[in-house]
């Protein structure tokens, strides 16, 4: 992965490992790309750096209309520590699982300002329009 | 061949053509943890019943005990959670009774390979016409991450501090060998082929086991989405690939590791449901019986026969 993306991403989420952020870049690439149609999912890769552009690979021809934010952020979830220590103050539930969410959602939006730096306007928008549900207003706000 | 390489089973499918996906919402927020395959599997059950037109009313998915089997609270359609490990047994009863339902059972890989593992065999072998979709998450994830029947050796739970010791159940063998008529798995994290399969479940006439590969993002942090998306690959796309042969589907639905085969791995069509077999039946469903005919005195005699 690009360093510079790499560094990037590092410096919007704060205590990032380099290995830990390229992970992340690439969770998201492989989430969009499953929004995609191949044309686009192609369009899109030609506009980007070519290490980015290369975690957008799939054999899928059309997007995946079921994909929702729920599967799109799935990925970055799964790499987040959600298993610390069990609190009755929050009925029982983990302290690291609660904020998960919220986490993810967090890095998401880092890594999506990154693209929106490194993306022309009507690719930007290209993007937003094929996001689901919330994951277009994520993507707004980075 | 179908669309999704099966062969026609002729079943009928349902009369609301112009469904929704909001048909089958509801108010109930989902307690899920955030990016959970769950998800996946509830988009893609909806989508089936949209896409062959079954109505909320015309559907009855059962539950048993876990996260993936609060499905039924999730969705706008006839539910019922039962025990763990007992939502085959329950919805055996449900087709019984009103034939005309389409029954789906919906259930962890715990509840259905595990504690439900006894009901599991003897559906595939009784082939009553139920679609049996389990959400296989290779780990009991409810009671906070213990090992299941489906998890890998080696992998490391709070019961496995050292790694399970044993061999994991293969489900799609044990289907096999058990009789089942229709065996399919498919990846929550892609909804679209599931629902596929469970759209060819459901049209299937007989015991239809759908194994879903579901990652559980807050307990399992080996078989994630990424660990499944890098092994599955789709059965269907070898022009060769027959799923009505036997020794081809056994072959193929051993494989786990590397390789995952996702799609139809098995199909036959021409064994009829269980309930076609009961004689109590012949005279029609029983929801159909006029309620009428059972007068206080057969009500009585009823009564005394069993107590
Ligand atoms: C008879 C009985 N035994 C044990 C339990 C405790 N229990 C609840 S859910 C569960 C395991 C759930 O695992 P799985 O079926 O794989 O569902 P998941 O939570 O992973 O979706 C257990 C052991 C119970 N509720 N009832
Ligand atoms: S614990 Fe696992 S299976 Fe249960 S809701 Fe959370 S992610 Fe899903
Ligand atoms: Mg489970």
């Amino acid at each position: 992965m690009d360093a510079d993306i790499v560094k990037r991403v590092q410096e919007k989420v704060e205590g990032l490992t380099s290995a830990e952020a390229a992970h992340l870049v690439q969770s998201v690439m492989q989430s969009i790309a499953r929004v995609l149609d191949r044309a686009d999912r192609e369009r899109l890769a030609r506009s980007l750096p070519p290490e980015l552009a290369t975690h957008l690979h799939t054999d899928m021809e059309a997007a995946d209309p079921l994909v929702d934010e729920q599967l799109f952020v799935g990925p970055i979830v799964s790499r987040l520590p959600t298993e610390g220590l069990y609190d009755q103050t929050l009925g029982g539930l983990d302290v690291l699982s609660v904020p998960a969410g919220d986490e993810a959602t967090r890095r998401l939006r880092a890594v999506f300002s990154v693209l929106k730096e490194l993306l022309q306007e009507p690719e930007k928008r290209r993007l937003e329009a094929a996001l689901p549900g919330d994951v277009a207003e994520w993507y707004q706000q980075a | 061949m179908s669309e999704n390489g099966a062969a026609p089973s002729g079943r009928r499918e349902g009369s609301g053509s112009r469904l929704t996906l909001k048909d089958f919402a509801n108010h109930i927020k989902s307690s899920w943890c955030p990016g959970c395959g769950d998800f996946g599997v509830l988009a893609a059950l909806k989508q089936a019943l949209v896409k062959l037109g079954i109505a909320p009313h015309q559907a009855a998915v059962i539950s048993g005990i876990g996260c993936g089997s609060k499905i039924v609270d999730y969705m706008r359609v006839n539910g019922f959670m039962t025990l763990h490990g007992r939502p085959l047994a329950v919805a055996t009863g449900v087709k019984l009774a009103n034939p005309d339902l389409h029954v789906i059972v919906v259930n962890g890989d715990g509840d259905a390979y595990g504690i439900g593992g006894n009901h599991f065999l003897h559906a595939a072998r009784r082939n009553p016409d139920i679609t049996h979709i389990v959400e296989n998450n290779q780990i009991y994830a409810l009671t906070k991450g213990q090992y299941s029947p489906t998890s890998d050796r080696g992998f490391k739970t709070s019961t496995s501090p050292d790694g399970a010791a044993e061999s994991p159940v293969n489900p799609l063998l044990v289907a096999l060998a058990a009789g089942a008529t229709f065996i399919a798995r498919s990846f929550a994290g892609e909804p679209k082929h599931l629902a596929e399969m469970i759209a060819a479940g459901i049209r299937h006439r007989g015991y239809a086991l759908i194994d879903v590969l579901q990652p559980c993002v807050t307990f399992n942090k080996v078989n994630t989405y990424e660990w499944y998306a890098e092994r599955i690959y789709r059965v269907d796309e070898d022009e060769g690939y027959d799923p009505a042969d036997f020794a081809r589907a056994w072959q193929t639905a051993g494989q786990w590791g590397d390789r995952i085969p996702v799609g139809i791995i098995y199909q036959r069509d021409d064994v009829p449901p269980y309930e076609e077999h009961v004689p109590a039946l012949k005279a029609g469903a029983v929801v159909h019986r006029p309620f009428d005919a059972l007068d206080e005195e057969r009500f009585a005699a009823l009564k005394r026969e069993f107590m």
